[in-house]
C-alpha cells in the first residue's frame, strides 16, 4: 500500500510539474525541453552513489567512527556507511545530540591523538552541534563537522527540508573553525576533505567542517574513473627560530629562580619525555596547568601545586603554550574587579605558542593580551629538543639546588594528603574522599581519567607518568562536555587495555544525558562517579557574590542554582538506558566497594555508573 | 596574605567568643551558604574556593572581621542580613567541629 501511495504522489507530482512547464512555454512562446531530473527515476536504482565515494574518502584518511543523530540531509551518506562501507571504519556512532558527537569526538581525539568524523543535520543539526564545537576550538582540538545540505534549491521537498536547509551552513561556526568548504563536486569533495583534515591535524589544531550536499550524496557518480582521492601527507608542526631560541635559552640560563608554565604542551608521551628532559635541563619546577598531560606528577619538579607562589618569586617564566599568561602574572578579584600583580614587576618572560598564527575576532577566548619578552610562534612540543639542546651548551643543569627543590615537592604532597584527610568522612562526600576512593580501584591499571583539571584532587594525588592518563578540560568551559568526551576517550581506550574513568558533574551531564545509551548501545566501557553536589554549584558561589555585594539576603542564592526537589536519580537514569549503576551513595565508606563491582563490569566491556552524592564543588 | 592580616587582627583583639549554640549554628553554616565554599564541616575546599575554617578556627575577633567585612573574595555577611547571635552559632558550630583523622592514619591516602 505505502509502495502503490507513494507511486501515485509521485506520478501526481510529475504531472503538475509538466503541467506547470507546458503552461510557462505557452505563456512566453518559447518552447523548452522538459526540465529532467537527474536523480532516481521511479523505476531506477542507483547502483553507485556519490556517497559511496563520500565514504571512500573517509576511509582513505583513517577514519574508523563518525558520530551522529540520523538525518535525512545525509541520508545517503549514512547509507553508505551502513550498507556500502559495512559499518567499519567509518563505523556509524548512534548519538541522541549533535553536542554529544561532538564531545566524543573530542574526547576521542585526546585519548588517540586520531580525528573522528561527527555529521551535523543542516541548520538544525549544526545549531545543536555549535557549542561543543567551540570548546573543541579552544581547546586545540581537531574534529571533522560534516554537514547535512539541500543546496540546489529546485531539488528540495517543500517544508521541513527548506527550513534545514542554509545558504552557508558553516557560517554559524566560522568563528570558532579553522577551515571550511561547502563542495560543488565529488571530486571538490575529495580535495576539500582531505585538505581539511590536513588543516585540522598541523598545529594548532582546530575543528574543520566540509558541507555534503544532499544531491551530491544522492546522484550517481558520474565519472568514476576521472575521480582520485589525493594522498593525505602532514605538514612538520613548526619549530621556534633558532635566534629566538638561543635568546631563551641564555635568559634561562642565566637566572636562578626560574619556572616553567605549561598548558598545551604534549600530543603524546614523546612531548611528555621531551618535557622532563626541559625541566632537568634547567633543574626547574615545572607548573602544568593540565590542559594535557605535560609532566609526570611524580617528579620532583612538578610543583603544579605550588603554582601561584613560584609564579610570584620567579625571575624568568617560561611559557609553553599557556592559554592565558597574563593571568598567570596578574589578578583580578571577585566581585570587586580590584586589579592586583602576581608576579615581580620585572621578571622575564617567554612564551612559545601558536596562538598569533590562528586567531579570530568575535570570541575572546583569545584572553587578555599579555607582551612578553621573547615571543616565540612555534609549536611547543616540536620546540622543546632545540631549546632544551641550547641549554645544555650553555650550562650544565644546577644539581646543587635538587635537594632542596625534592623537599619543596615533597612537602607539597603532604599539604596535599592533610588537606585530603579534612572532613575525610563528612556526608555529603568530600570530593577529595571520593577521588581517592576512585585511585584505589584504578591504581592496578592502566588508567585515564578523561577529564582533568589543574589542582584537582586527582591532580594532587594521584601519581600520573603517562600522556593518556590525564586528558585535561574542555577548552571552552562551555558546561556539557565532560560526559560525551569521556564516552569518546572510552571508545578510544577501549581495545588498548585502558581503562577510562571519570568524575561525572550532575549538572554537565544533564545537559544531554542521552550519550550514557550511545556508551550501552556501543559497548563503551567507561566507568563514571557521580560528583553529584545536586546544583550548579559554582553558580550558588555566583550569587551569594552578588548579594553579599548588593548587601542583600544570602539565604536565597540556592534559588535556580540547585538541582533538588526532586533530587535527581542517577542510577536509575544510567539504567533506563542501559548502564549498571549503583547509587546514591551517601556514605563515603559503601563507595570503594560500589566502585569495584562497577569497575568489573567495565572490564567485561560495558559502562558502569556509580552515583555518589558529594560535597560542593570543591570542598 | 588576608588571611595574615585577619589573624593579627585578630591576636590584637583577642578576646572571649559570644555564647553561641552549635546546633543552631550548624543549622545556619547551612541557611547562610557558608558550606558553599568551606564544605559542611568547614573542612575548606579546593582550587582557593575556601579556607578551612574547622577544626581550631581563628580567633573569634579575626573570624567576625572577616564574615563582616571580608577581603577579596568573600561576600561580605552583614548585620541586617546575619545576626550577631546567628554569628555567634556559626562560630559555635565551627569550633565544635571534630578533627579528621590525619593523613598519616589514613591507609587510603599513603599513595606510592
Amino acid at each position: 500500500m505505502s509502495d502503490r501511495r507513494t507511486f501515485l504522489k509521485g506520478a501526481a507530482a510529475t504531472i503538475a510539474a509538466s503541467t506547470v512547464t507546458a503552461q510557462a512555454q505557452a505563456a512566453t512562446g518559447e518552447k523548452k525541453p522538459a526540465p529532467k531530473s537527474s536523480g532516481a527515476g521511479l523505476d531506477k536504482t542507483i547502483e553507485r552513489p556519490g556517497s559511496d565515494f563520500m565514504v571512500d574518502v573517509l576511509r582513505s584518511l583513517g577514519i574508523e567512527y563518525v558520530a551522529s543523530n540520523p538525518a535525512s540531509s545525509f541520508r545517503s551518506l549514512h547509507e553508505s556507511i551502513v550498507n556500502y562501507g559495512g559499518n567499519r571504519k567509518p563505523e556509524f556512532i548512534t548519538c541522541m545530540h549533535e553536542e554529544s558527537s561532538v564531545g566524543m569526538a573530542h574526547g576521542y581525539y585526546k585519548a588517540s591523538g586520531k580525528v573522528m568524523a561527527m555529521m551535523a543535520h543542516g541548520s538544525v543539526g549544526i545549531q545543536h552541534a555549535a557549542m561543543a564545537v567551540y570548546n573543541a576550538w579552544c581547546d586545540r582540538v581537531p574534529v571533522m563537522l560534516i554537514g547535512g545540505n539541500f543546496l540546489d534549491a529546485a531539488q528540495r521537498r517543500p517544508g521541513v527540508e527548506w527550513g534545514h536547509c542554509s545558504q552557508n551552513p558553516a557560517a554559524l561556526l566560522r568563528d570558532y573553525i579553522k577551515w571550511d568548504d561547502q563542495p560543488a563536486s565529488l571530486q571538490h569533495f575529495a580535495e576539500s576533505t582531505v585538505r581539511a583534515y590536513k588543516m585540522a591535524m598541523t598545529p594548532p589544531m582546530e575543528p574543520v567542517m566540509i558541507v555534503a550536499d544532499g544531491m551530491l550524496q544522492e546522484h550517481p557518480i558520474e565519472d568514476e574513473k576521472g575521480l582520485s582521492i589525493p594522498k593525505l601527507v602532514l605538514s612538520a608542526p613548526p619549530q621556534g627560530e633558532t635566534g629566538a631560541v638561543r635568546e631563551a635559552a641564555k635568559i634561562l640560563s642565566s637566572h636562578e629562580k626560574v619556572v616553567i608554565v605549561c598548558e598545551r604542551v604534549a600530543r603524546n608521551q614523546e612531548g611528555v619525555k621531551r618535557m622532563v628532559e626541559l625541566a632537568e635541563a634547567l633543574n626547574a619546577p615545572v607548573v602544568d596547568l593540565l590542559g594535557r598531560m605535560n609532566f609526570p606528577t611524580t617528579h620532583y619538579l612538578c610543583r603544579s601545586g605550588d603554582g601561584r607562589a613560584l609564579v610570584r618569586d620567579a625571575d624568568v617564566i617560561l611559557f609553553l603554550e599557556v592559554g592565558d599568561p597574563w593571568g598567570q602574572l596578574n589578578t583580578i578579584s571577585d566581585p570587586h574587579h580590584q586589579y592586583r600583580r602576581i608576579a615581580k614587576p620585572d621578571v622575564k618572560t617567554i612564551h612559545v605558542t601558536l596562538a598569533d598564527q590562528l586567531m579570530k575576532s568575535n570570541y575572546q577566548d583569545m584572553q587578555r593580551f599579555c607582551p612578553v619578552d621573547i615571543p616565540i610562534s612555534a609549536d611547543a612540543q616540536a620546540t622543546l629538543p632545540s631549546l632544551t639542546e641550547a641549554i645544555r651548551q650553555i650550562s650544565k643543569p644546577r644539581s646543587g639546588k635538587t635537594e632542596a627543590l625534592k623537599k619543596a615537592y615533597q612537602q607539597m604532597q603532604a599539604r596535599a594528603r592533610e588537606a585530603a584527610a579534612h572532613g575525610w568522612d563528612a556526608s555529603p562526600v568530600t570530593v577529595a574522599r571520593l577521588s581517592s576512593e576512585l585511585w584505589q580501584v584504578l591504581k592496578n591499571e592502566n588508567w585515564c581519567l578523561a577529564e582533568s583539571r589543574g589542582g584537582s584532587w586527582a591532580s594532587r594525588l594521584w601519581p600520573a607518568t603517562q600522556h593518556h592518563n590525564f586528558l585535561g578540560s574542555s577548552g571552552g568551559a562551555g558546561v556539557g562536555y565532560i560526559a560525551p568526551a569521556a564516552v569518546g576517550a572510552a571508545l578510544a581506550n577501549k581495545d588498548k587495555g585502558i581503562i577510562t574513568a571519570v568524575i561525572q558533574p550532575d549538572g554537565d551531564l544533564m545537559y544531554a544525558p542521552g550519550v550514557l545509551w550511545t556508551a550501552a548501545h556501543h559497548r563503551i566501557p567507561l566507568l563514571s562517579v557521580m560528583h553529584n553536589n545536586r546544583a550548579y554549584h559554582q553558580e550558588v558561589m555566583h550569587l551569594q557574590k552578588m548579594a553579599g555585594l548588593h548587601n542583600r539576603r544570602m539565604d536565597t542564592a540556592r534559588i535556580g542554582t540547585t538541582i533538588e526537589d526532586p533530587n535527581i536519580d542517577y542510577a536509575k537514569l544510567a539504567q533506563a538506558q542501559g548502564v549498571w549503576a549503583e547509587g546514591p551513595i551517601t556514605d563515603p565508606a559503601q563507595i570503594g566497594p560500589a566502585l569495584r563491582r562497577a569497575l568489573a563490569v567495565v572490564k567485561k566491556g560495558q559502562p558502569a555508573l556509580v552515583d555518589v552524592v558529594t560535597q560542593g564543588r570543591s570542598a | 596574605m588576608k588571611w595574615v592580616l585577619v589573624l593579627l587582627a585578630g591576636s590584637a583583639l583577642a578576646q572571649e567568643p559570644p555564647a553561641g549554640d552549635a546546633q543552631r549554628g550548624h543549622a545556619a553554616f547551612l541557611k547562610y551558604q557558608c558550606y558553599t565554599c568551606h564544605g559542611t564541616l568547614g573542612q575548606g575546599g579546593e582550587r582557593g574556593t575556601g579556607p578551612k575554617l574547622a577544626p581550631n578556627p581563628f580567633p573569634w575577633a579575626g573570624f567576625e572581621f572577616q564574615v563582616r567585612t571580608p577581603r577579596q573574595d568573600m561576600p561580605a555577611y552583614r548585620k541586617q542580613h546575619l545576626s550577631d547571635q546567628e554569628l555567634a552559632d556559626i562560630y559555635a558550630y565551627v569550633r565544635s567541629v571534630k578533627a579528621s583523622p590525619s593523613a598519616s592514619a589514613i591507609p587510603l591516602l599513603k599513595i606510592d
